[in-house]
């Protein structure tokens, strides 16, 4: 398995090549570019823009992990809105498209978003339809499409059965799971969806969850890793039983206070020890 | 309408896979009976598990409710509990004449006298010595799921399912590893071939476990090309 982290966390003020460097100096193997998190890469980026990046995470001895984006949120795929719809193939397609520049083989996409507004069963219908539609595109780019499992903040697709049953009516090979093991919160086990989705799984996103004190207003219950209340042993040997050996991410939504380039050190090194087992 | 009538209009229509006949199975002729299964629930939801990576493999197979006396070339018993003197018998003839049989203990959640029933029979059948002790045990609550090691036919890893039985070597290869200690073997015995699983599969193939069914799938597969089953078809035997 090889370690990544995404380039939304690099601190404010550094500039991407500085970004680059602390990510090869803490031990990553790769980079997970976000498209609209940073001002180096947005919609707006022209191809010649992103071939220069990705010239500089070349020079930096890094390779890109995936391309996922901070769009999703507010331009999603189940939009009843037809413009904001359109919006969302829009980013996902310039996903897919960098990812290729990139030489990168799979993108994140958060698909569907279910609020009192729009209710479970449309938001379903619309997200299937959208990626049997989006598949045929990835297939093309030869990029697959790993649908974010975001529990909690989507209320969308809360079981691993079930997601793997909606992955079942999307029939594509080309669209699969992007895992966040941080995720799950109290729903589940982290390792039950490695299990249920092993062979689907795109990409893993790290992170540690503290599953039984909920959401407090903006007060994240993320964390680092070993800080929270994921089974890592658990995490480790479900990881060896689908043997799954692509990317594992980093996604720390809680930063450190001070010091802000350690935390790139420290998860590294949590990383190793939950990829030996060493826990 | 006779048995044979009804077999017949299952294979093209939707009480198919109640019945237990491949799905690729149009056309041919089902299998010659078929008795309603009236397994434990325990057995009854592992043989559903091998049910269904027999089904994967296309290959025709009956439902019966004991060891068929008539001649089969793959004999398989999910969840088996302590059999009759007469079936345990015929099992034995059968392997002897060069049936493959795969065993999948029933001892978990068995009671004690049931599981030294069963360990008796299968030594006295098949050689076969399973550890009972309760340093065996189970799976202590609150520990991190682990999984059962096979490597044969392929290296794989399946979630442990209920208490494990350790099986002594004894002349067998080992096929599993659970803790350290050897749960399922593969023994030659006569012209047949018997696997013996006593940590339970069918459970996890009924759950949809993806490698438990390439696991499956690598045993019938490797059973199958050894005793080229193409006539006999193959019998889940289930046990009451």
């Amino acid at each position: 398995m090889k370690k990544s982290i995404g380039d939304n966390i690099i601190p404010k003020g550094m500039s991407f090549e500085q970004g680059l460097q602390l990510v090869k100096r803490a031990g990553y193997d790769g980079i997970e570019m976000w498209l609209g998190a940073q001002p180096w890469f947005q919609m707006k980026t022209s191809d010649a823009e992103a071939r220069d990046l990705y010239r500089k995470i070349q020079d930096a001895g890094l390779l890109v992990s995936n391309v996922s984006n901070s769009l999703d949120w507010d331009e999603n795929i189940c939009a009843r809105d037809p413009r904001v719809k359109q919006a969302a193939f829009r980013h996902i397609e310039r996903q897919l498209e960098t990812a290729r520049m990139f030489e990168t083989d799979a993108i994140l996409v958060v698909a569907g978003v279910v609020t009192e507004q729009d209710p479970y069963n449309e938001v379903y219908g619309r997200c299937r339809d959208a990626l049997q539609m989006l598949g045929g595109k990835a297939a093309s780019a030869r990029v697959k499409i790993g649908i974010e499992n975001c529990n909690s903040e989507q209320r969308f697709l809360l079981s691993p059965r079930e997601f793997s049953k909606f992955l079942d009516e999307v029939n594509s090979p080309w669209v699969g799971i992007h895992l966040d093991v941080g995720n799950i919160h109290d729903d589940g086990f982290a390792e039950q969806w490695i299990e249920i989705n092993g062979p689907r799984i795109t990409r893993i996103h790290l992170k540690d969850v503290l599953k039984h004190r909920g959401r407090c207003g903006n007060q994240s219950v993320y964390t680092n890793l070993f800080l929270g209340d994921n089974d890592w042993v658990a995490i480790h040997n479900a990881l060896q039983k689908v043997k799954y050996d692509g990317w594992l991410i980093a996604e720390m939504e809680s930063r450190y206070h001070y010091a802000a380039d350690q935390q790139f050190f420290d998860t590294a090194a949590a990383m190793d020890r939950v990829i030996s087992g060493r826990l | 309408m006779t048995r044979r009538h009804i077999l017949f209009t299952a294979v093209s229509g939707p009480l198919l896979p109640r019945l237990g006949v491949a799905a690729s199975e149009n056309g041919r002729q089902a299998g010659r009976w078929i008795v309603v299964d009236q397994g434990n629930s325990l057995a009854r939801e592992s043989a559903r598990g091998f049910q269904a990576a027999l089904r994967r493999t296309g290959e025709r197979f009956e439902i019966s409710d004991s060891v068929p006396s008539c001649s089969a070339e793959l004999i398989v018993l999910p969840f088996a509990a302590a059999l009759p003197r007469q079936q345990v018998l015929r099992l034995r003839t059968q392997v002897v004449s060069g049936c493959s049989v795969i065993i999948e203990s029933g001892a978990s959640f068995a009671s004690h006298d049931e599981k030294l029933r069963q360990s008796v029979m299968w030594r006295h059948t098949f050689g076969v010595r399973v550890d009972l002790r309760p340093s065996a045990g189970t799976w202590p609550a609150g520990d991190s799921p682990d999984y059962v090691r096979y490597h044969w036919p392929a290296d794989t890893q399946i979630r442990h399912f209920g208490e494990f039985f350790p099986v002594h070597l004894s002349g067998a290869e080992e096929i599993a590893i659970y803790r350290g200690r050897t749960v399922a073997i593969r023994k030659q015995i006569g012209r047949g071939e018997l696997l013996f699983l006593g940590s339970p599969l069918g459970p996890i193939l009924a759950a949809e476990d993806h490698q438990a069914a390439e696991l499956a799938a690598g045993m019938i597969q490797h059973l199958m090309s050894v005793r080229a089953i193409t006539q006999q078809g193959v019998t889940i035997a289930t046990r009451s």
